[in-house]
């Protein structure tokens, strides 16, 4: 009994012996540790550094220079989340117990959406609510006005059947996407799938296969098919500004390709690239861009996509939206 | 999933018996990790043809034994049991899993695949198992084996390596034993 007792335990060890030839477990507390498997997981994924010539051994050696093995937890993310907002993407952010990281993508430009102005001074006060969407009849029904502030959830193909059901006799519609910060990318094809006659390639994107910068995939061609529920195909005015980001940009980005969508208000925020996550050796977890998308004439967006026509909120008088009405104009033109 | 065939190697001692063959193995695992977003469902699967050897020791109890604990005595009849010992090293190992940067891009250009981007690479990795079986014979014929199972996976090395170890500790029940 004794021997196979002692049998049992020696496979035991024997078993457990992965550890021999697995990668040394990063598992660890440094600072410096940390800063190294986070720089280095940046430049091996990040797929904007070329284009925004970002010199990134460059912000190694500045930002090396403030890792102390004393620093805390909390220093050292100062200095991780500092060293990641030099890449100046929304996209990017540091996660921990402490803290969470962002890049205040909202300010490279004016604000330029004020909901409480459009409410008092062109919505009727019982607009109506459907899904993620609040929309009504504006300038006497001639034009629906949509507003739609995050693509979060999912929406339905009831809830868009009954909203163009309803505007299918105006003049055109507003799509106001101001401040939508983005969400469910299935969101962006589902809505323009219904203001388009044919199958449309709206824009080309490509995703990182390798460690160095432009190590990417081939381009590949985004389509949308027309919906086979209900579509509208008059006007559509599209109403972005710097705080329509990620799902907002590729929604522009697709509506450029779109002939009857027209863009107004300000430059996207950008968010082109799809943010994937991981975690560095003391449990916090980040995430960055590790794709590219550019339009058909292969122009990159990242930084934000333009309108087609420029136009701004002005602060001095809150009764009037400048960007709804050069929207409207556009339609009555 | 697994198949395996092996070939008995006739030893001089009767108590001992080793079979050497190979297996087919398929193997998969899903990973999911919230705190990863974008990454937070994974999975891999790997297919691996092994080298496979086993050898068994038979431990039967013979005649009854009586022992004794604290003074109270036990007896433990006659009884067929076998140690085993299985060693699996591969030979060939193939792989299916996730892109360098661990995404399904097909969303984004609407596409709708739920392993979209996932590669397939043959001759990739390596893997290890092993498993220690105790078997225990019942009179008619049935058997209650315990196991510990153990197994490791290494993908190529690269610098999205994935390495896996499993311990299983197993309780079977075996039916029409010769």
């Amino acid at each position: 009994m004794k021997k196979i007792l002692s049998l049992i335990i020696l496979s035991m060890f024997l078993f457990s012996c992965e550890k021999l030839f697995f990668d040394k477990e990063i598992s660890s507390k440094s600072p410096q540790v940390n800063f190294d498997y986070l720089w280095q997981k940046c430049y091996e994924n990040y797929s904007f550094f070329e284009y925004k010539n970002i010199d990134w051994h460059e912000v190694k050696i500045r930002y090396q220079s403030k890792i102390d093995k004393s620093m805390s937890n909390e220093e050292l993310f100062t200095v991780l989340a500092d060293m990641l907002r030099e890449l100046r993407d929304a996209h990017t952010n540091l996660y921990s117990n402490l803290n969470i990281s962002f890049f205040p993508i909202q300010k490279l430009g004016p604000d330029n959406f004020e909901w409480r102005t459009i409410t008092d001074n062109y919505l009727p006060s019982n607009y109506q609510i459907t899904g993620p969407f609040r929309h009504d009849y504006i300038k006497n029904h001639q034009i629906g006005y949509i507003r739609y502030a995050s693509f979060m959830g999912e929406i339905s193909d009831a809830q868009l059947d009954y909203i163009l059901k309803r505007y299918a006799n105006t003049d055109g519609l507003i799509i106001d996407i101001r401040e939508n910060g983005g969400g469910a990318a299935a969101n962006v094809f589902k809505l323009l799938s219904r203001f388009i006659d044919d199958k449309t390639l709206v824009y080309f994107s490509r995703y990182k296969n390798g460690p160095e910068p432009n190590n990417f995939s081939d381009f590949i061609p985004a389509y949308i098919e027309p919906s086979e529920k209900t579509r509208y195909l008059n006007k559509v005015m599209l109403l972005t500004d710097r705080s329509t980001y990620s799902a907002g940009s590729f929604t522009t980005l697709a509506a450029k390709a779109i002939n009857n969508i027209t863009i107004i208000g300000d430059t996207t925020g950008g968010g082109l690239g799809i943010p994937n996550g991981g975690q560095i050796p003391n449990g916090w977890t980040y995430r960055f861009s590790v794709s590219q998308a550019v339009d058909l004439n292969q122009n990159n967006y990242e930084d934000g996509v333009p309108p087609d026509i420029i136009s701004y909120f002005d602060w001095s008088n809150l009764n009037i939206d400048e960007v709804i009405e050069r929207a409207i104009q556009e339609i009555n033109n | 999933m697994k198949y395996y065939q092996l070939y008995n190697i006739k030893l001089k001692n009767e108590k001992w018996n080793l079979a050497v063959g190979g297996e087919l193995n398929s193997f998969s695992d899903i990973r999911v990790n919230q705190s990863l977003m974008n990454n937070a469902f994974g999975m891999e699967h790997f297919f691996t043809i092994f080298a496979s050897g086993r050898i068994s020791k038979d431990i039967s109890r013979n005649t009854d034994r009586i022992y004794s604990v604290l003074n109270y005595k036990f007896k433990l009849p006659a009884r067929k049991r076998t140690l085993s010992y299985t060693q699996n090293i591969s030979l060939y190992n193939s792989v299916f899993r996730n892109n360098y940067i661990y995404l399904n891009h097909d969303f984004i250009v609407n596409e709708n695949s739920i392993l979209g981007n996932y590669e397939h690479k043959a001759f990739s990795g390596f893997r290890l198992a092993s498993q220690l079986d105790y078997t225990h014979y019942l009179k008619n014929c049935n058997a209650i084996q315990v196991s510990y199972k153990w197994q490791a996976i290494q993908t190529a090395k690269e610098s999205h390596r994935f390495e896996f170890a499993s311990h299983k500790i197993q309780l079977s029940f075996l039916f029409n034993t010769k």
